[in-house]
């Protein structure tokens, strides 16, 4: 069925072919929302929360195309795009029957505030695309149409993240509740960092539509603007085999409190962490503009010899 | 969960004599109107066991001067260390229906315990109670008379083998 279409496809288009050739190249920029796709689990954690509200999307494109009418055509580009996502953490990570440096059976509790987690990846892609164009009923501008798939390689992938914690200690027997005892475990601090994100290579679909118009008298130059969104297929991510529970043993480089703290893991990154479920899968959705150059193929005619 | 008084440990192995001590200096005796509930953690902490959740404010007292603003359930003193200074700390206690009680003092006494090996040991290994780390061990040539060693607070224990591979297995509190 697939391949019939494909057939059909591109023997529709090498007779469109023999028609009116016009090579087109356009530049464009744009930017939206996206997201990294993964989800974040706190069942583990049930007086943590955590929000998702995703980061910006910005993409750069610089295309060939080649329309075979005024309706299809094909293209190839390059694109420099960033996806990105954001983490949100607030609530309380506790860990429940631990010993204090005194041995001492306690709950620990650890207040989490306006902590982010922000990852960042930028990726080269090279797109393949199907334009589609068609006129509209008055005036010069055209419905413009594009959907491909691109090959995404991630050339910058990184992340950082900040935030306040305060530690608590809970001793039930008491009715105890130790905050500010700062020798010994129970304070509060303010954490950030960077780190990198391992990823890898994936193709994504994409999809625009929008309108385009002509800004000068001989059509050759087109301004347009387009709603676009793109998907990714393949997880971009090369997790770790064991990720960390949620913890933060590094937030602070004494020793006497790294080990007071010992039951907890480092946070090196959410994506690190047993938090996060699902793949990387990144997508975004945004809006772009830009210019497209209409460079129409000269018109081969008829040869009328006249012979004397 | 009643905390008992635990001495100050210090490790002093002296070769060739023979014999552990142990200190133990118990807190003044309880006024007869004053209740029993203050306890001490670490070296630097006293709190007030609210178990039965019954008590709804706090106000410390120092050899019996108001402490200005010490009105948790506890007494930390950031890291200034209590133990020893001899003062007397007590608090009064308040219930929700507005009975006001006072606890008993409290005094950090000094406390020295030594321990002395009765032979050179063999070999000698320390481990943190909590995690069950080695901190360190030392062999028979290298175990000295006396040993200093920079480690947290927390709860530690040696196991001591002697010249005829006896084990021996001994608690560490370091405040």
């Amino acid at each position: 069925m697939k391949k019939g279409i494909l057939i059909l496809l591109l023997g529709w288009t090498a007779a469109m072919a023999s028609a009116r050739l016009t090579s087109i190249v356009e530049l464009s920029v744009g930017g939206g929302w996206s997201s990294l796709g993964y989800k974040l689990d706190v069942a583990d954690q049930s007086l943590l929360t955590a929000k998702q509200p995703g980061s910006y999307s910005a993409t750069a494109h610089l295309g060939y195309g080649l329309m075979f009418n005024d309706h299809i055509g094909l293209g190839i580009g390059a694109d420099f795009s960033h996806y990105g996502a954001e983490s949100k953490l607030s609530g309380t990570a506790q860990w429940l029957e631990v010993a204090d440096t005194e041995g001492e059976i306690y709950n620990h509790h650890t207040d989490i505030n306006k902590w982010k987690d922000q990852q960042h990846i930028f990726m080269v892609e090279i797109p393949l695309t199907l334009y589609l164009q068609a006129p509209l009923s008055s005036g010069d501008v055209r419905f413009s149409g594009e959907i491909g798939a691109k090959v995404c390689l991630p050339v910058i992938s990184n992340a950082k993240y900040a935030g306040e914690l305060t530690h608590t200690a809970g001793y039930e027997p008491w009715q105890l509740v130790l905050q500010d005892v700062i020798g010994h475990g129970f304070y509060s601090s303010e954490m950030n960092g960077n780190y990198d994100l391992s990823t890898k290579m994936t193709v994504a679909a994409f999809a625009k539509i929008g309108l385009e118009s002509p800004i000068d008298d001989k059509q050759k130059v087109w301004f347009f603007g387009h709603i676009y969104g793109t998907y990714h297929f393949m997880d971009a991510l090369s997790l770790t085999d064991n990720p960390n529970t949620l913890g933060f043993h590094n937030d602070s480089e004494d020793a006497t409190m790294r080990d007071a703290h010992y039951f907890m893991s480092d946070y090196n990154g959410i994506t690190n962490t047993t938090l996060m479920s699902g793949k990387v899968k990144p997508f975004s959705i945004g809006i772009e503009i830009g210019l497209r150059f209409k460079f129409p193929h000269s018109t081969k005619f008829p040869c009328h010899c006249d012979r004397n | 969960m009643k905390k008992t008084l635990l001495p100050l440990m210090v490790l002093t192995m002296l070769c060739g004599v023979a014999h552990a001590t142990t200190t133990e200096v118990a807190p003044p005796p309880p006024k007869p109107e004053c209740k029993d509930i203050v306890y001490r953690k670490w070296n630097d902490l006293l709190f007030v066991d609210n178990g039965d959740n019954l008590f709804v404010n706090y106000q410390w007292y120092e050899d019996g001067v108001l402490m200005p603003g010490e009105t948790k359930q506890y007494l930390y003193n950031y890291g200034v260390i209590l133990k020893g200074n001899g003062k007397r700390y007590y608090a009064i206690v308040t219930k929700a229906d507005g009975t006001q009680i006072m606890t008993c003092e409290y005094t950090f006494e000094e406390f020295n315990a030594s321990v002395e090996l009765n032979a050179a040991p063999r070999k000698m290994a320390l481990y943190n109670a909590r995690t069950g780390n080695k901190i360190g061990e030392w062999d028979e040539d290298k175990v000295p008379d006396d040993l200093y060693l920079s480690i947290a607070q927390g709860v530690y224990f040696w196991r001591i083998t002697d010249s005829e591979h006896r084990v021996e297995i001994r608690k560490a509190t370091i405040y």
